[in-house]
């Protein structure tokens, strides 16, 4: 479907019980209402890679943490579909504006937090050097071969 | 259809006849016809030399089909049989008994698998499909001309049998065998029999009393004149064959004569507690003690490892001070003992899954978080609380309680199979538990209700009637509170919305797993085992309690897990088979033994040094003798013997050569051939066909029995004629069926890839691989990964093959005494 790397093995997707250990266990589901990991995978198997998963604005809130493949009772790589799932929304531009800010300031500084005149005094007077400024240009070319090539362009 | 007559036509095998051939090949509906041109297999068939009639049948295996070839043997005078059809793993039987019906000697029949082996595992290339059936039945006509008939000899049956495990079904098999007039033995590692079944409370769906159904059984086994019991007993070898198996057993020391009437005397006294097995460590017992109340036989037992008293120091003498009968030994010692049996039930049971191993679920953890085997034993009047269902935290009744289902089965971590009887083992604790106190709230957390037996589904709705809330979705983890209360946190997955409930008990639903003995057990007999370490049976569906080994039967949850009421089925059933051959009182052997050319013969003994059973001697003319009786035909002999003095009986060198000529015939440079053992590999690409596993169709299975029999000469016979790859496959070290026999076949392949190193060849056009008879799938994986290699292997390099092996056998004819017969019609 596209040149992201799947980072899952699908066939292990058919293996899946719909035991609800992954939901029960996601601490994201918990506090974010409709995030449902479980519900992934059952229409993953029955649809496919649908659009409407890689438009919803839910996918972000996955952090990765793995505790639903440790507990998984298969071992199905959860986390490693919804990365797969972000890359391929990412590519489509499909991206939270939030998370969108966040990669423009880090191809623009080639830092996720901006070191703020606060920051720099903190270090002059902890006798810590100066800080360099990165090689944004590489930074970008970094973003661009992971398939952001759109959202750095589009400005 | 005319029927023929059992004696007409019968006519007596001609040494010097010329082979007369029928090929019947079976379209097996459209099994085979669906996806192999059945009409063109036998088209080519009539042109083989020999052939001198063929047919395409529906199906061969039915009345009209054998008839028509009993018809044929007698219109066309045939003197060998060709069957292009399913596994003879099948049908062999089958056809062996139609052409005996018509007079011809049994062995002179031959199959071609096309169904297993081809049809089955080519689907969707029906061209390629075709070609490989015609190189099948190529292979089988050339074996076909060289077969000659076969006397089987009868070896007696000892009329009496082992059974191994004294749980439920091990019971009913010895009782039903020893009502039958059968003497039998019956082993059991534990202290009583009884099995899990005596551990249990209530039995489901009838919800009768376990122990109370089980104990007249237990008795009765007890005091059965025809049986002898063997309790604290395991085996450590067995040997031989059906009709005479020569078992060694090891008794532990009991410590406690069977004088013993049970009085309690000696426990009221003894100093030592340690945690009760019987009661999961629920209870407490004494060093010398009795494993439950209605335990069988009921001699007390003293725990050494606990008593005072070790190593022959008398510290303490409590107990043989208040046992007025003096049943107390200290001087009684593990003993061996060994004996002959004719059958062997095997009714080794299962042990529970560790809970533990799922840490999220705290058992061992949290207090209140219990297995369902320990509940059993709580709800059980006598069990260590008589009945009274406590959480272990603070010795209160639970107001609330929740199951959850599917421990440690239905997954690849741990059991991939479903455990079968967890389900209705909770829903009739449920209603134990409502039964007593009705207030409970009791929650399942469960993936599905499997409730598919007589009477299930109507003690499911009773369960959901009486207030038992089911919850699908397993809950994620569970969180203990500092009441000792437990808090599952989840998602129900019908209502999408997410729980977090707490209750004040948690019952961990635990799977079942094979016995932890039973691997021991499965290499004393060569059993073959299943995905989830269950014993495997000869035939799924019209064999389910046979294994591969003649005179050896399964029962109860050594197979698979089963309820109680299947297990006891399952034992009456073994016993059935088991009476069979022992009513005989004989079973006939196949007759595929080794002979010995005299005249060939140097004396050199190797075949003595690689034979599994002892079954060659070198007589005072040092010449090679074998034991008829004790040689079982595995070929290890004939593959070792450099002077081909060695004749395998109905796995001949030459028929094994002439099956590589047609072989070869065709394109052997685009092709794979395979040698497969028949009880593991044989069977492991049966079962790759009947699962419908797709494989490259360039690959061509020659049977032996023992991948033992595969000797250098067949290999290096195969390149020479221009094979590009070379497959010996068999069962696993320490799982081959003539004990050590494919050890050799390893040693053969070491050697043989020296040779081919040697010669400058690619070492990596011969390969060897274990293969199981449940490994299907490991059988398609090594094809496509051979399919690959064939690709890679250019002309030169099987044109170089051709030259060295042919150079090779050159030298190695001025070896060879010259008296070896030429085959009498070798097509060349």
């Amino acid at each position: 479907m596209s040149g992201t790397p799947e980072l899952f093995n699908r066939k292990d997707f058919y293996r899946c019980l719909q035991c609800a250990i992954c939901t029960g266990s996601c601490p994201a589901a918990r506090v974010i209402e409709g995030f449902n990991p479980r519900e992934y995978i059952l229409k993953y198997i029955l649809y496919g890679e649908q659009e409407e998963l890689l438009k919803s604005d839910m996918i972000w809130c996955c952090t990765t943490c793995q505790i639903c493949q440790e507990r998984c009772p298969h071992g199905i790589d959860i986390s490693g579909f919804l990365i797969h799932i972000m890359n391929l929304a990412a590519e489509r531009g499909n991206l939270p504006e939030e998370i969108l800010k966040e990669i423009r300031l880090i191809a623009e500084t080639g830092r996720s937090i901006k070191p703020t005149a606060h920051t720099v005094r903190i270090r002059e007077e902890l006798g810590l050097k100066a800080l360099e400024q990165p090689d944004t240009e590489e930074i970008r070319n970094i973003l661009r071969e992971a398939g952001l090539k759109g959202m750095l362009d589009q400005k | 259809m005319k029927r023929l007559n059992r004696n007409q036509g019968e006519h007596i095998y001609n040494k010097n006849e010329e082979p007369r051939i029928g090929v019947y090949v079976c379209h097996c509906g459209l099994n085979i016809g669906g996806s192999v041109d059945c009409e063109a297999v036998a088209k080519y068939a009539s042109k083989l030399l020999g052939v001198v009639h063929t047919e395409h049948q529906l199906y061969t295996c039915s009345e009209p089909g054998q008839e028509k070839i009993k018809q044929d043997i007698v219109e066309h005078k045939l003197n060998r049989i060709v069957v292009a059809a399913c596994s003879p793993r099948m049908h062999e039987p089958t056809f062996r008994s139609c052409i005996k019906a018509a007079g011809l000697n049994q062995y002179l029949m031959e199959m071609a698998n096309i169904r297993e082996h081809c049809s089955w595992v080519h689907l969707h290339e029906k061209p390629e499909a075709t070609e490989k059936a015609e190189d099948l039945v190529g292979m089988a006509v050339a074996r076909a001309r060289l077969l000659s008939p076969q006397e089987e000899i009868e070896i007696p049956v000892l009329r009496s049998a082992l059974v191994i495990g004294g749980g439920v079904a091990g019971i009913q098999a010895a009782l039903d065998l020893a009502d039958s007039g059968y003497g039998v033995i019956i082993v059991e590692k534990e202290p009583s029999i009884g099995g899990r079944m005596a551990q249990i409370d209530k039995t489901f769906p009838t919800m009768d009393c376990s122990i109370c159904i089980l104990a007249p059984k237990m008795a009765e086994l007890g005091r059965h004149p025809k049986i002898k019991l063997m309790t604290l007993t395991e085996v450590t070898g067995i040997n031989g064959y059906v009709g005479r198996f020569s078992v060694t057993v090891k008794h532990k020391a009991r410590y406690v004569k069977d004088d013993c009437s049970s009085c309690h005397e000696c426990v009221e006294v003894c100093p030592q507690h340690a945690p009760n097995e019987f009661d999961i460590g629920l209870a407490t017992r004494k060093a010398i003690y009795l494993p439950f109340a209605q335990a069988v036989p009921s001699t007390y037992l003293i725990d050494m490892d606990l008593c005072l008293n070790k190593n022959g120091v008398r510290v303490c003498e409590k107990c043989v001070d208040a046992c007025e009968r003096k049943c107390i030994d200290f001087n009684d010692t593990d003993s061996e003992e060994a004996f002959e049996v004719g059958t062997i039930i095997v009714a080794s049971g299962v042990d529970v899954f560790d809970a533990s191993e799922i840490p999220q679920y705290l058992y061992k953890k949290a207090p209140n978080v219990i297995t369902s085997l320990e509940f059993e034993r709580m709800i059980n009047a006598g069990g260590p609380t008589h009945g009274r269902l406590i959480r272990p935290s603070d010795h209160e009744t639970p107001k609330s309680v929740a199951f959850i289902q599917c421990i440690g089965s239905r997954s690849s971590k741990t059991n991939p199979y479903c455990s079968n009887v967890c389900c209705m083992n909770t829903i009739k604790d449920s209603l134990l538990i409502k039964e007593h106190w009705p207030d409970t709230e009791i929650k399942v957390f469960y993936i599905d209700i499997r409730a598919f037996g007589k009477g299930f589904e109507d003690l499911f709705q009773r369960a959901k009637l009486s207030g038992v809330r089911f919850i699908r979705g397993l809950p994620g983890e569970i969180v203990q509170l500092k009441n000792g209360n437990l808090k599952l946190l989840g998602e129900m997955t019908l209502m999408n919305e997410l729980y977090d409930i707490e209750t004040e008990l948690v019952i961990l639903s635990i799977g079942i797993k094979p016995a932890a003995g039973s691997s021991d057990l499965r290499k004393y007999l060569s059993l073959s085992i299943t995905g989830g370490g269950f014993f495997m049976v000869a035939h799924p569906k019209l064999k389910p309690v046979d294994t591969s080994i003649r005179g050896v039967f399964l029962a109860g949850c050594a197979e698979g897990p089963k309820d109680i009421k299947e297990s006891v089925t399952q034992a009456s059933a073994a016993a059935s088979r088991a009476n069979i051959i022992m009513h005989r009182g004989s079973v006939a052997v196949e007759a595929i033994t080794a002979r010995v050319k005299e005249e060939n013969c140097t004396g050199c003994g190797a075949c003595v040094r690689v034979c599994p059973y002892q079954a060659i001697y070198l007589n005072d003319e040092k010449k090679a003798v074998v034991v008829d009786a004790a040689c079982m035909g595995c070929g290890t002999c004939g593959a070792e013997c450099m002077y081909e003095a060695i004749t395998m009986r109905h796995f001949t060198d030459e028929q094994i050569l002439a099956q590589i000529d047609a072989f070869s015939e065709h394109g052997p440079e685009k092709k794979i051939l395979a040698f497969n053992c028949n009880w593991c590999s044989y069977a492991g690409a049966d079962f790759a066909g009947v699962s419908r596993m797709q494989y490259p169709p360039e690959v061509r299975i020659i049977r032996t029995m023992c991948s033992g029999r595969v000797s250098t000469r067949f290999i290096e016979h195969a390149f020479s004629r221009g094979v590009a790859i070379v497959l010996i496959s068999g069962c696993h070290i320490g799982d081959c069926h003539y004990i050590n026999a494919n050890t050799f076949t390893e040693k053969r392949y070491n050697h043989m890839r020296k040779i081919m190193k040697q010669g400058g060849l690619d070492i990596d056009r011969l390969h060897l691989v274990w293969i199981s008879a449940s490994e299907g799938q490991r059988f398609q994986e090594k094809v496509e990964e051979l399919k690959r290699k064939l690709m890679s292997v250019p002309s030169i390099e099987i044109r170089k093959g051709i030259r060295y092996f042919k150079e090779r056998k050159e030298k190695s004819k001025k070896l060879i005494p010259k008296t070896r017969e030429p085959a009498h019609v070798r097509d060349t």
